[in-house]
């Protein structure tokens, strides 16, 4: 027979709520090889309208649980990924004040009225369904980067979304799935965490991400889940197929059993996916939130969201969205905030492209190649990265500027990771993160 | 390891090439033979008359996006039609199509065009794929799908003639982004009836400049494009494999080459097509295939006799990462070990679960009873290896019935064909 599992019993200390902070100076040495982490150096708080104003953790949202000085890697740091799948649009997310973004967009150019302005720019606003972030701008805390990706781009999804997924390394497994397939002992279940999609960027050789479609949904109905533990096999991941569905079943287990913890155990089905085909980034993000917070070894989300390939309809189709991502992005840092986390959690979005420069007939864009990208956190030096220059397209499209993995450098800076034996090269030309 | 038995075969091709069988029909099905089987099959006025027989009542599909309830039932009615269907393979195959020539609802939004759509696979899926591809190119769904209802002269929108080339018939690196802006212009100009769904050609907006497409020149409208992408040498692989992959669970190149030339050489019937592949692949060290959340669950129900419940069975499946009609993206959904992740393998679970409480087959639920683990496999399908020795531990360690039942349909030998 198999035991059942409980993560608890492997669990021997117990900290109070708010100890993590603690956790992550006592263990900053980590596991960086050639790069040591950079400090988090902001004592700012992150105003981000919605915080209660107070910086201390708060005991009502941070769960009081026990925890493991052992369980964290990363010296406590995390890493979220928010993905817009689909390509979102650069030029509207970041409207430039060129006057050739209004002729190459005569019907779907925002008015300079409606676009808002960030201190210290000149040559290009903010699309106003990103107003909750201004004041992360204002903070100094959030970077915005412009005409992101590969320098030969590719206009199809799927090409460009694994050439971001693996780093441009095809053949290789995603980015952060290597960094879990480095690590020397498997961690925890909930440690990957893909919400909302699977997420290929956090799947190893060997490891695979917990993926969470929907929280209201990842629980047992009607079966034990220790039968399902007696199918459930050895600690190693084998090749074989059987024996990869045998090890699944353990972590899945495991995963259920942490996630009922931490979200509150008895949710119901009014949490399932918000939209027809997709969940909301806020949704997710509050998820990763209450992950992040908890003593479950949650160090890597992944968010995902769908509808960003806006062929058609594109002005209200992309407010929609770029709401629910400001709101989202916004709420969940000052999640962070109370929860004692601030200064541990960076957030970054990509996309796989952006779009074409001019608009087509249908009141939407292409696929383009320069896109968007953020990063926010109190690690993050904040500003605008990147360029656009409407004056020189690379046929019809944003030139691409910054390379994917100059951000991709920046995270795996942030964990403490080797980057260059991670990615097969740095590439430091982005520099996002404070040093020293 | 040695080729399969005949036994074994027939099992390995109701599994595979349909959606298994109970344990009464199980047992005829190994009485006619893997031959004999194949035939059944594959008999084209079986596959006709299955084509004909439409598991949805149009009254329940207004031509409305805001319709709800539509949508469900379309999908609703397709997950009950493969569960009892009479002609799995025409169902099977409309599945693995469904997989390849992607569209989706929640872009779509009109049910009935997604069912038209559908339909169009059930009837033409295992005929000539020059008719399928040229079809679908011009299907409504398809049209809204991947936008080529905006595609005009003035404004080509390139997002159908990429996909066409990238991922329903040649396969990246067989053509140039040329290739993809020829392809666009060429098939400017077709739209529906939103009313009525009827497809229309409108000329004002279709651009009929010559272009060169694939090398070909001349190239101009729908039926040009459609030619040189037949015409195209990749095409034969790339289709052979892609049936290779979903059907037998591998692709060896050699293998592929061999059906690819086959399938060429039959003026590209896919009938033809997948009977060499079956044919081969019963003839060879069976590779393992993960069932996806859907085609388990259809096996699973059909195996134990079981009417599952759609509306729990559906929102489950959406959980598990494999609701029919909502494919999370153009490329469908991917396979393998991609499939035992947390969030799918809890949902399944679930499935298991309901399924076990629905099923009514005497034979599996006698074995289910019992303390036989070789008669349980054999009920469920399984090949005479049956479980090993930690699938076995495992049924025994769950209570007898039912419960057992549902631990046997999540255990790696049920789950992978």
């Amino acid at each position: 027979m198999v035991p059942k599992i409980d993560r608890r019993q492997f669990i021997g200390l117990s900290v109070g709520a708010g100890a993590t902070v603690a956790v992550a100076v006592a263990l900053s040495s980590g596991n960086g090889g050639g790069t040591s982490a950079p400090s988090a150096t902001s004592s700012t708080a992150v105003t981000t309208g919605t915080s209660t104003g107070s910086t201390l953790p708060s005991a009502t949202t941070v769960p009081s649980k026990t925890s493991s000085l052992g369980d964290l890697q990363f010296g406590g740091r995390r890493l979220v990924v928010v993905q817009l799948n689909g390509g979102n649009d650069l030029l509207n997310t970041l409207p430039p004040t060129q006057g050739r973004y209004h002729d190459m967009r005569p019907t779907l150019a925002l008015g300079d009225n409606e676009v808002l302005s960030l201190s210290g720019i000149d040559d290009a606003g903010l699309h106003p369904s990103l107003a909750p972030l201004l004041p992360a701008w204002d903070a100094g805390q959030l970077a915005l980067i412009r005409g992101i990706g590969f320098e030969v781009p590719n206009r199809s999804h799927f090409v460009s979304m694994d050439r971001w997924w693996r780093a441009d390394q095809l053949t290789k497994p995603g980015w952060l799935g290597r960094v879990v397939d480095g690590l020397a002992d498997e961690p925890s279940p909930l440690f990957g965490t893909a919400l909302g999609a699977s997420a290929p960027l956090l799947s190893g050789a060997t490891r695979q991400p917990t993926v969470i479609g929907s929280s209201g949904s990842f629980r047992w109905v009607d079966i034990d889940p220790e039968w399902i533990a007696a199918l459930s096999g050895p600690d190693d991941n084998g090749t074989d197929l059987a024996d990869q569905a045998r090890h699944a079943f353990l972590r899945t287990v495991q995963a259920v059993d942490d996630f009922a913890e931490i979200t509150g155990g008895e949710p119901t089905s009014d949490q399932l996916a918000g939209r027809e085909g997709g969940a909301s980034i806020a949704g997710g993000l509050a998820t990763a939130a209450q992950l992040l917070a908890s003593d479950a070894g949650a160090q890597l989300v992944v968010v995902s969201a769908s509808g960003f390939d806006t062929h058609a309809d594109q002005l209200p189709v992309q407010a929609n969205l770029l709401t629910d991502l400001g709101e989202g992005v916004a709420t969940f840092m000052a999640a962070m905030e109370s929860a004692g986390l601030a200064d541990d959690v960076l957030l970054v979005v990509t996309s796989e492209f952006g779009r074409r420069v001019a608009e087509n007939g249908s009141g939407g864009c292409d696929h383009g190649a320069g896109g968007f990208s953020m990063a926010i956190g109190s690690a993050v030096k904040g500003g605008m990265y990147g360029e656009v220059d409407l004056d020189d397209l690379l046929d019809g499209d944003v030139r691409p500027v910054v390379a994917p993995q100059a951000l991709f450098t920046n995270c795996l800076d942030w964990l403490g990771v080797d980057a260059e034996a991670t990615l097969g090269e740095r590439d430091d030309s982005l520099g996002l993160l404070r040093t020293g | 390891m040695l080729p399969m038995d005949e036994r074994d075969s027939v099992k390995w091709l109701h599994r595979r090439a349909g959606f298994g069988l109970p344990p009464a029909q199980m047992r005829a099905a190994i009485e006619s033979g893997f031959a004999g089987e194949l035939d059944r099959l594959l008999d084209p006025s079986a596959v006709a008359a299955a084509g004909a027989a439409d598991p949805w009542d149009d009254e329940s599909l207004p031509y409305d996006p805001m319709d709800a309830p539509s949508r469900r039932y379309a999908i609703g009615r397709w997950i009950d039609a493969m569960v009892a269907t009479e002609q799995p393979l025409v169902d099977r195959m409309t599945w693995l199509w469904h997989g390849h020539f992607v569209s989706a609802i929640d872009k779509v939004r009109v049910a009935r065009l997604m069912v038209d759509q559908i339909r169009l696979l059930r009837s033409a899926g295992l005929g000539d794929l020059r008719n399928l591809v040229r079809s679908l190119t011009i299907d409504a769904a398809m049209l809204i799908y991947l936008d080529l209802r905006t595609s005009t002269d003035e404004v080509p929108n390139e997002n159908y003639s990429r996909e066409l080339l990238e991922l329903f018939t040649l396969g990246e690196g067989n053509y140039s982004e040329d290739d993809v802006q020829a392809g666009a212009a060429a098939l400017s100009g077709w739209n529906f009836d939103r009313g009525g769904g009827e497809v229309v050609f409108r000329e004002r907006r279709h651009d009929d400049q010559l272009q060169t497409y694939l090398g070909v020149d001349g190239v101009h409208d729908l039926d040009t494009v459609i030619d040189a992408v037949m015409a195209h040498p990749a095409l034969p692989t790339f289709i052979a494999s892609t049936i290779c992959e979903e059907l037998l669970g591998e692709s060896d190149p050699e293998l592929v080459a061999e059906l690819a030339s086959g399938f060429a050489a039959s003026g590209f019937a896919v009938s033809d097509l997948v009977r060499a592949a079956l044919t081969a692949g019963a003839e060879r060290e069976a590779a393992p295939l993960v069932l996806g959340p859907l085609p388990w669950l259809v096996i699973a129900a059909r195996t134990t006799a079981a009417r599952v419940e759609i509306p729990q069975a559906a929102l489950l499946l959406r959980v598990a990462g494999q609701l029919p009609m909502l494919p999370p993206n153009v490329a469908g959904w991917p396979g393998g070990a991609a499939w035992f992740n947390a969030g799918s393998l809890v949902a399944r679970a679930n499935l298991a679960a309901l399924v076990a409480a629905d099923a009514t087959d005497v034979d599996v639920l006698a074995a289910a009873e019992g303390d036989d683990p070789a008669a349980l496999a054999d009920a469920l399908g399984l090949p005479s290896a049956g479980f090993d020795e930690q699938s076995r531990a495992a049924l025994s360690a769950a209570p007898a019935g039912r419960d057992r039942l549902a631990i046997a349909l999540l255990t790696p030998e049920f789950m992978i064909a």
